[in-house]
């Protein structure tokens, strides 16, 4: 488990915000008056026969045994699956906590406490994402998501406090526009949306449809599996300019998905345009893992042009948040933070 | 009669009360065949993974019927029949004379009333948390799309301790540091907003 480093005397702030995603598990902390450090482990795991033990060992892969079983953790799960030619077991599906993968509760449990260590102060505050309910996607309840979490944070020490994934990244960075903006987490089992006026939420959903539906469309077009896109995506490519098969489906399923978000944020705001008024030219800030790859913002951008006529809020700027990969968990650290919440 | 479990999602389903793990859809272990009777009486299959699994019933084949023997002296068998020639039946074998392999009554008694306490605990802590769940407030950021109505009769397992009590771990995490200059104003001025919003 990582530790505080003791050499920075500057004064440390109680709190935690943590991004709980369908890909990665990203914790925030406030370390010195300007430093935040962040930490990170990929959601995914693999079990493994015990005798394997020594091997994870001698390779310093991380691992957790319990009640006679030995699981891999983290990044290497996915290299480890490929490895012994098995599938990496993930925890959660379509950004909620999957009911039905018995070692899930146990996974995610022993990963958050590893994120955040133990609390510096007693029910410590820990504010964490829950995905908004999707629109396109039968049965998306996220009661049972918030049970686990809490329950979960609640045993390692914390206070539990859910939050709207995509409401955090306006917190982290809409401070110019007075916390007004329309955010948008791409992440990699949900897309989150959320449109918000001087800290106020008006507009909250989210579409299944994103990283997963990107990887799975695109290796199902060009014959390849959706891990193996997965990493060709990770290990950069630019949509704007493919070179080869896979980045050119890669390509088409992004622009698709961008297509499908703008879509759905007219039809949906104009459900409820009666009620909400946004005054002045808001920013769309644009974050999640998903939107790291190359050209993302600038696909956007462009796309966003065959849409502006008929867009229902007056755009001011299209930009990435400042940290796509921990905007959420920084917006819930914010939040955390403030006494009256 | 038989069924045909078929697991539809990218993640691992288990059927908890007649032990049966499927692997992620697609692959290979993401279906069992088993006897129609155990999918009948599993009540895990019937409610919680009933949306993960598509389940096939069919009747078990039956066994291939002998053709009846012709008499090689009838002529009309010779005109419209073939020759078929009687398909030697196996002898049968002599009976075992070791013990018999089923547990003992006394042993199954215990066991059936072990599964029953076991079953009464899993229902009673099933109340607890819907009892906390339906009493929980909800959190709210000015108004909200109006999501899909949880259905109580669902049953979520969340067990009473999570984190395992005597576990090794050995897990490395990813650390990366940022400078926010602006974090501080940034979180006096969303306090000064919500507390103005108020």
């Amino acid at each position: 488990m990582s530790k505080i480093e003791k050499s920075e005397k500057s004064e440390i702030c109680d709190g935690a915000g943590l991004d709980v995603g369908t890909m990665n598990f990203v914790a925030a902390r406030r370390n010195g008056n300007k430093n935040i450090k962040t930490t990170r482990l990929r959601n995914a795991f693999l079990d493994l026969a015990p005798e394997h033990k020594r091997m994870l060992r001698l390779s310093k892969t991380s691992y957790v045994e319990y009640e006679g079983k030995l699981l891999i953790i983290g990044d290497e799960a996915l290299s480890t699956a490929n490895l012994f030619n098995k599938e990496a077991r993930r925890p959660m599906q379509g950004g909620l906590v999957s009911a039905g993968e018995i070692d899930a509760q146990v996974v995610i449990a022993v990963m958050v406490k590893q994120l955040l260590g133990e609390p510096r102060v007693l029910n410590e505050k820990c504010c964490f994402s829950v995905p908004a309910a999707a629109v396109d996607t039968v049965e998306s309840d996220t009661t049972y998501h918030k049970a686990v979490l809490s329950k979960i944070l609640t045993e390692i020490g914390y206070s539990a406090d859910p939050i709207n994934e995509a409401s955090a990244v306006v917190y982290s960075e809409c401070e110019n526009e007075n916390f007004s903006g329309l955010a948008l987490s791409y992440g990699s089992g949900m897309t989150n949306v959320c449109l918000a006026y001087n800290a106020m939420g008006a507009l909250e959903f989210s579409l299944g449809r994103c990283g997963d539906w990107i990887d799975r469309g695109a290796a199902k077009s060009v014959g390849t599996t959706a891990a193996k896109i997965c990493s060709l995506k990770e290990s950069g490519v630019n949509i704007i300019s493919p070179k080869s098969r896979e980045e050119e489906a890669i390509a088409f399923f992004t622009r698709a998905l961008i297509d499908y978000s703008i879509d759905n944020i007219i039809t949906h705001f104009s459900k409820v345009k009666s009620e909400i008024l946004v005054p002045k030219p808001i920013p769309i800030i644009i974050s999640g893992g998903t939107s790291m790859t190359g050209g993302f913002v600038e696909q956007f951008q462009d796309r966003f042009q065959k849409y502006k006529d008929k867009f229902p809020i007056a755009i001011s700027e299209i930009r990435a948040a400042k940290d796509p990969m921990s905007s959420v968990a920084t917006g819930l650290l914010l939040l955390s933070q403030m006494d009256d919440l | 009669m038989m069924c045909k479990i078929t697991n539809l999602i990218s993640t691992s389903v288990v059927i908890e009360d007649i032990s049966i793990r499927l692997q992620p859809a697609g692959g290979k272990d993401s279906s069992a065949i088993i006897d129609a009777s155990v999918a009948k009486r599993s009540k895990d299959l019937k409610n919680r993974c009933a949306k993960w699994v598509k389940i096939e019933w069919y009747d078990a084949p039956r066994p291939a019927r002998l053709p009846s023997p012709v008499s090689p002296a009838s002529s009309l068998a010779a005109t419209l029949l073939p020759m078929v020639e009687p398909v030697p039946v196996p002898a049968v074998p002599a009976p075992v004379s070791s013990a018999p392999v089923f547990p003992s009554i006394d042993i199954l008694e215990k066991t059936v009333q072990n599964v029953g306490k076991k079953q009464d605990d899993i229902e009673r802590k099933q109340d607890e948390i819907l009892t906390l769940l339906r009493s929980s407030p909800s959190v709210r950021i000015g108004p909200t799309m109006s999501g899909p109505v949880v259905d109580p009769s669902d049953p979520m397992m969340i067990p009473d301790h999570i984190l395992p009590d005597s576990a090794e771990i050995s897990v490395k995490v990813r650390e990366d540091r940022i400078e926010r200059h602006d974090f501080d104003i940034t979180r006096k001025a969303l306090k000064k907003l919500k507390g103005s919003n108020t």
